[in-house]
């Protein structure tokens, strides 16, 4: 118990180095241009973590995270601009409608796996958006509060956006970490690698799918309504569109998949990369910007199939402890997980053997 | 004539042109349905082959005007069948020096796993010919000048575009090739073979890769001259790939996964939904239909309309 105990600190002390430094950086900043980026790093990467609690944990591919995001949005935003509620109120109501949403869309997607669950999750976000299209919500702005701004969320300074994204995606952290370190997570892991042998073991898979579903939604939902705070313009596409749902699944496979830090360093790669490409060259030559990030993405996914965070760790595990490490792939192969052995051991039980 | 009367008049003419649009869209589904068959891999960058064999056929037609001596008539049509092997060769390619790495006997040993990388390939594949398409085609929308879009026939009260009438002929006769070719050939034996159990297969002799790289080049020409076909009635621009993926997608799974004729029927689902939607629901609401009886078909019959029971798992 010491040990995990210890794996624990680690982790939560790994979160807070990295926040500080992150919003130290975000502090020294003074170009508002880059501090939206920084902003956006932390929102991408809450969706990815919201998608990884679901798809990463469990294994059943989420394509339609959009519509959590959507509708996190959208709360956000009606309940502003219709019954003036303050997005301080609106972000978790829109949190709670995420949940609800996931509550709904679970109980009937569940019943069906693999690409069947994937595939009909990507019909969800692109239903609402026509609905919401057709609702008469095309284009609908935030408008300025010119009394009591910090009432409504609304800053000059970007910096204060900045601070709160990263108090989300920090609790999304902490949450992810305990999901991954908890019977939660062991069951959600269970259940990615046989799910009718984890049955048979007794875990009851509907609930923690459904538990990890509403989860997954609630960051999603907070995710999209931070994003309507920061953009101030939400519109169907921009929210509810396919890019959103491929963006999280994008950062998370990306950065890796099964683990709370994979999104994030996922996000903090692809946003950056996306956003200035944009800037640099989306003006001499439109299109030239889409077409590097793709490159970038099919190179990356070429040379570390399973995402940068444990390509990264195992050079570093094999600096380490190269005896160890040099004997796991081999007996891995032999009983064909291949290199996919590892993203199934959640960040706390390597520690537990690092601590051991 | 009565109140009724139009309305049988509305309710014939939405299905006719539901019909039309849904062969085309039944032809395109059959292509994603011979990948996603064969091997088992999600491709997000189908659409975008689509949009290939739109600007293929467009080019072919009225950008270098190759086939102008074919006539107004003739020429679309048959710049729609060759932009099949174009992109025939593209895909080939495509899946010889990256799919390739991500798909085949290491998936087949670890069927879970290995999909995380084929999405992130198949999507940055799909970006870099969205956008690769942008640069070299232009943002301009563009449609494939016929004279056919704009005439119609007329059976009793009910207008056929003619375009579409010869699309949907088109994209029939496709279909009925393609049958041919899966049914009575040594070569589309191997591939259903390969669809079907991959060791298997590999055991008695069929080259699983050679059979794999095959199909993704099939499956994106076939998809590529229905393209070409939907490009003489609907205006295209670089994007349009990742709408109609999805579309595809909706198709294939109705049809069942795996059943790569299935994945017709899905297809002309789909267009009949679309379709016909429109007599009891606002424009804009079209595609909501399609998704919710999408949803309601897989609910209630999870492997689809000719899907095998045991693939669900």
């Amino acid at each position: 118990m010491a040990s995990k105990r210890r794996a624990f600190m680690q982790q939560y002390a790994l979160i807070a180095i990295f926040a500080v430094v992150y919003l130290v950086i975000g502090f020294l900043v003074r170009n508002s241009y880059y501090q939206l980026m920084m902003t956006l790093v932390l929102i991408w990467g809450t969706m990815g973590l919201g998608w990884n609690v679901l798809s990463g944990y469990s294994g059943m591919i989420s394509f339609g995270h959009a519509a959590f995001f959507g509708l996190g949005a959208y709360t956000v935003t009606i309940a502003f601009v219709k019954f003036g509620i303050t997005p301080w109120l609106g972000i978790p109501l829109g949190v709670l409608v995420g949940v609800i949403a996931g509550v709904l869309i679970g109980i009937p997607t569940f019943r069906l796996r693999g690409h069947y669950f994937a595939l009909s999750m990507l019909a969800y976000p692109l239903a609402m958006l026509y609905v919401f299209e057709w609702l008469g919500y095309q284009e609908v702005s935030l408008p300025m509060k010119r009394e009591n701004p910090i009432a409504y969320m609304q800053f000059t300074d970007q910096r204060a956006y900045m601070v709160i994204s990263m108090i989300v995606m920090v609790a999304c952290m902490i949450i992810s970490l305990h999901v991954e370190c908890s019977r939660f997570g062991r069951s959600l892991l269970a259940i990615k690698q046989n799910q009718p042998a984890a049955e048979a073991a007794g875990i009851n898979a509907t609930r923690w799918k459904m538990y990890a579903m509403m989860l997954s939604a609630g960051m999603a939902a907070a995710a999209g309504g931070l994003y309507a705070i920061i953009l101030l313009v939400v519109t169907p596409q921009t929210v509810f569109g396919a890019l959103v749902s491929a963006q999280a699944l994008i950062v998370a496979l990306f950065g890796g998949v099964g683990i709370f830090w994979g999104p994030v360093v996922g996000s903090a790669i692809l946003i950056p990369l996306a956003e200035t490409l944009h800037a640099e060259l989306g003006h001499i030559l439109p299109g030239i910007q889409g077409v590097v990030y793709g490159l970038a993405i099919i190179v990356i996914i070429l040379v570390a199939p399973d995402g940068i965070y444990w390509k990264v760790r195992d050079r570093i595990m094999a600096r380490r402890t190269p005896a160890k490490v040099g004997a796991q792939p081999r007996l891995a192969e032999q009983i064909s997980i291949a290199a996919d052995a590892a993203p199934e051991s959640p960040s706390c039980l390597w520690s537990n053997d690092l601590a051991a | 004539m009565t109140d009724w009367q139009w309305l049988l008049i509305d309710f014939f003419q939405a299905l006719a042109a539901g019909l039309l649009v849904g062969g085309t869209y039944g032809l395109m589904c059959v292509g994603l349905g011979i990948i996603f068959g064969v091997m088992r891999v999600v491709n997000f960058a189908h659409g975008d082959f689509m949009m290939l064999g739109m600007y293929v056929a467009y080019y072919l037609v009225t950008g270098f005007g190759v086939l102008m001596f074919l006539g107004p008539y003739v020429g679309p049509v048959v710049g729609a069948a060759l932009a099949g092997p174009v992109v025939y060769v593209i895909g080939w390619l495509l899946h010889k020096y990256l799919i390739s790495r991500v798909t085949g006997a290491r998936v087949i040993s670890a069927e879970a796993e290995g999909h995380y990388a084929q999405i992130i390939l198949t999507l940055g594949i799909a970006l870099v010919l969205a956008n690769g398409g942008l640069i070299l085609f232009g943002s301009t929308p563009l449609s494939v000048q016929t004279p056919l879009s704009r005439e119609s026939w007329e059976i009793g009260l009910i207008f056929f575009n003619q375009a579409r009438a010869v699309g949907f002929v088109m994209a029939i006769l496709c279909a009925i090739g393609l049958y041919l070719f899966l049914t009575r050939t040594n070569l589309g034996k191997a591939l259903r073979a390969a669809a079907d159990n991959p060791i298997a297969a590999a055991y008695v002799g069929i080259d699983v890769d050679r059979s794999h790289r095959i199909a993704f080049g099939l499956g994106v020409g076939i998809t590529a001259i229905a393209g070409g076909l939907f490009a003489m009635s609907q205006s295209f621009q670089p994007y349009i790939g990742f709408d109609f993926v999805i579309v595809m997608y909706a198709g294939v799974v109705l049809g069942g996964m795996g059943s790569i004729l299935g994945a017709f029927w899905g297809g002309l689902t789909i267009g009949l939904v679309q379709q016909m939607s429109t007599l009891v629901l606002p424009y804009q609401l079209q595609n909501t239909a399609i998704f919710v009886v999408f949803l309601i078909i897989i609910f209630f019959r999870p492997q689809g309309m000719f899907g095998r029971v045991w693939e669900r798992t």
